[in-house]
């Protein structure tokens, strides 16, 4: 047996060795081989490394051909990927990418508006990948790279590796990530290969899997759970079949309809299709594994899928960024757990190989069943980008350094770690981490006002909402328009409302059970 | 004016509509993310226009783009519905 790979793009060699010639990548109609990925992501490298190797590649793009031949080509370049949302407000995408010190870009159609406004930051040679990007966007130096097709002729032998292995370390980058910031800034989270290769070898023996596997890919790429779906995929040579978020909300058409036997989801996801009863019993026969990860998943959930795809395998998986995709895993009993009221909230299980827990306790000593999880070990993660937003997050105990997830956990001796809750006010939206305070901030900066967001449950799933404190009349459509410019969709409140007052509990503390009150009832009379 | 559609796609549409009120018209162009038409609802529309007419959608078909206006959807419908009548094959990607 042969050691695993420590740097992240030679997962995919273990892919192209084991299926050279099979499905890598699909989209839509169009699909490309391991050999044609690797060939495009080469040529690609070769181009970002003409002229000096950038240290940071922004992938300005969507689930498209850019963002995954990208990311490879990103790596084969000895660089660091950092993903930007085409989505996203250009603001936004602008700060990270200083922040991240970007010297390159790959950019794709959807991303093409953004892609001006980008240039002016590129360090160095400044090489910008567009292939399919319009004239209009496109910068006149843009790298005339081979299209798609051009390049996927077969040839004799694979090319060399663009940067050498002997100049490339498994403490560099292989990616940044940037997560809501409790500051009103987004954190960078940058994660070495070390990392991420710990992750992958702790991760892919808990699957059998082989080329003949499809993988569902719905999670963008500014999401880590995307992390999971490409690369466990290809590591094992099998295809990933890229979704849109309307067509993963139809499983029984789409994952029937391609031969998807490794489902990836967000518990919100799958509670949506809940709501409306889209996945009826027995409708997902194909499903061999799924992969539950991002967010706290309910046993009626757990269950309700486990009923749609009777076949499956369901893993509860969680982690935060910092901590590389996901630390800790459950694997669904394969008899009902009948103990368990459809209430309670699927176990987060025990911590992957490699990785050691430590339960901290609100008296500032380790504790024994119920505490702050805190994990160390090789998946995490070397401090953000920023040192200032390290402050607090790390614990000094046993002469290691651990990092402080903010969860709440008890262990439970039968089901191991049980997520309870969060210490703080940072909130999940469908997977994505949303820090309230980053939210009120912008509200407050753009009112003049106190605002408060927060979270509520409907039956489609849970919702951002905010109310802004005033006694003027306020510009509560400017303060959305507003808020759109700033921040991505995720974290925008659905609905924004005025009050007079907020009441106060009796420690002198917003009443969160009053908001409560009064969402559940604006929404209701809306 | 009438609609430019059937009673079958009227009736189709404003069930997934909770924002329209029953007498208030449907207009052609009107965004029908307004009215309350989200992803789910879209999935869900699309399974009852497919029982409604007898027609399956091919996958690119399923996109936000084809539901942004009553107008978008029934051209969708229409042009599926005048395939299958002619025999036209709508091609259906199959999966392996």
């Amino acid at each position: 047996m042969t050691a695993d790979p420590l740097l992240l793009d030679h997962w995919f060699g273990k892919g192209l060795t084991a299926n050279p010639d099979g499905p890598a990548l699909r989209i839509g109609a169009a699909s490309w081989t391991y050999r044609e990925l690797d060939r495009i992501a080469s040529a690609w490298a070769a181009a970002l490394v003409e002229g000096g190797r950038p240290a940071r590649v922004g992938v300005l793009a969507s689930k498209s051909f850019e963002a995954f031949a990208g990311f490879l080509a990103v790596l084969y370049a000895g660089a660091a990927a950092v993903p930007l949302g085409p989505e996203t407000p250009p603001a936004r995408n602008l700060a990270v990418a200083e922040a991240a010190g970007i010297g390159a870009l790959i950019c794709d159609p959807a991303g093409a508006p953004q892609l001006p406004g980008l240039l002016p930051l590129l360090r160095g040679a400044g090489r910008v990948i567009a292939p399919r990007v319009d004239e209009r966007y496109r910068p006149d130096n843009a790298v005339p790279v081979a299209e798609q097709a051009a390049a996927s002729a077969p040839g004799p032998a694979p090319p060399p590796a663009v940067v050498p292995d002997a100049q490339r370390s498994p403490d560099d980058l292989a990616y940044l990530l940037f997560t809501s910031g409790s500051t009103g800034t987004p954190k960078g989270v940058p994660i070495s290969h070390r990392n991420v290769c710990a992750f992958l070898s702790a991760i892919t023996p808990r699957y059998e899997l082989s080329p003949t596997d499809v993988f569902s890919q719905v999670c963008e790429p500014t999401f880590d759970v995307s992390v999971f779906e490409t690369w466990t995929c290809w590591a094992a040579g099998a295809c990933l079949r890229v979704l849109t978020r309307l067509q993963a909300l139809d499983p029984v058409r789409f994952a029937n309809n391609h031969g998807v036997t490794v489902w990836t989801a967000t518990p919100s996801l799958v509670a949506a299709l809940q709501a409306r009863d889209l996945a009826p019993p027995g409708t997902l026969p194909g499903i061999r594994y799924t992969v539950l990860a991002g967010e706290p998943l309910s046993v009626a959930t757990a269950r309700y899928w486990r009923r749609a795809a009777p076949a499956s395998v369901v893993d509860n998986l969680y982690g935060p960024t910092e901590l590389t995709v996901t630390c800790t895993g459950y694997r669904w009993p394969a008899g009902e757990p009948a103990r368990w009221p459809d209430s309670a909230t699927v176990p987060i299980g025990e911590p992957n190989t490699g990785l050691d827990v430590l339960l901290w306790g609100g008296d500032g000593r380790p504790a024994e069943d119920r505490g702050e999880l805190c994990v160390c070990g090789p998946q995490m993660f070397g401090g953000y980008l920023d040192p200032a937003d390290d402050h607090g997050r790390f614990l000094e105990h046993g002469g290691r350094t651990w990092y402080r997830t903010g969860d709440q956990v008890r262990r439970d001796p039968r089901d191991g770690l049980v997520h309870l809750g969060r210490l703080d006010g940072q909130v999940k939206v469908r997977g994505y981490r949303v820090e309230l305070a980053e939210v009120e901030r912008a509200l407050m900066r753009l009112t003049g006002s106190p605002a408060s967001v927060l979270l509520v449950d409907r039956p489609s799933g849970p919702v951002l909402v905010a109310f802004v404190m005033a006694h003027r009349p306020l510009d509560l459509e400017g303060a959305r328009a507003g808020l759109a410019a700033r921040l991505p969709a995720y974290m925008l409140p659905a609905q924004l409302w005025q009050v007079a007052d907020f009441p106060l509990t009796a420690s002198g503390k917003v009443d969160q059970r009053w908001l409560v009150g009064e969402a559940g009832r604006l929404l209701n009379s809306g | 004016m009438a609609a430019p559609w059937d009673q079958t796609f009227e009736t189709e549409l404003r069930r997934q509509l909770p924002g329209l009120s029953a007498d208030a018209e449907l207009t052609p162009q009107a965004p029908l993310a307004a009215y309350g038409l989200d992803s789910l609802a879209t999935i869900a529309l699309i399974a009852r226009l497919e029982d409604a007419y007898g027609v399956r959608l091919p996958d690119e078909a399923i996109a936000p783009e084809h539901f942004r206006t009553a107008a978008t959807a029934w051209t969708l419908i229409s042009r599926l519905t005048a395939a299958t009548a002619t025999g036209t094959a709508t091609v259906t990607e199959r999966g392996r």
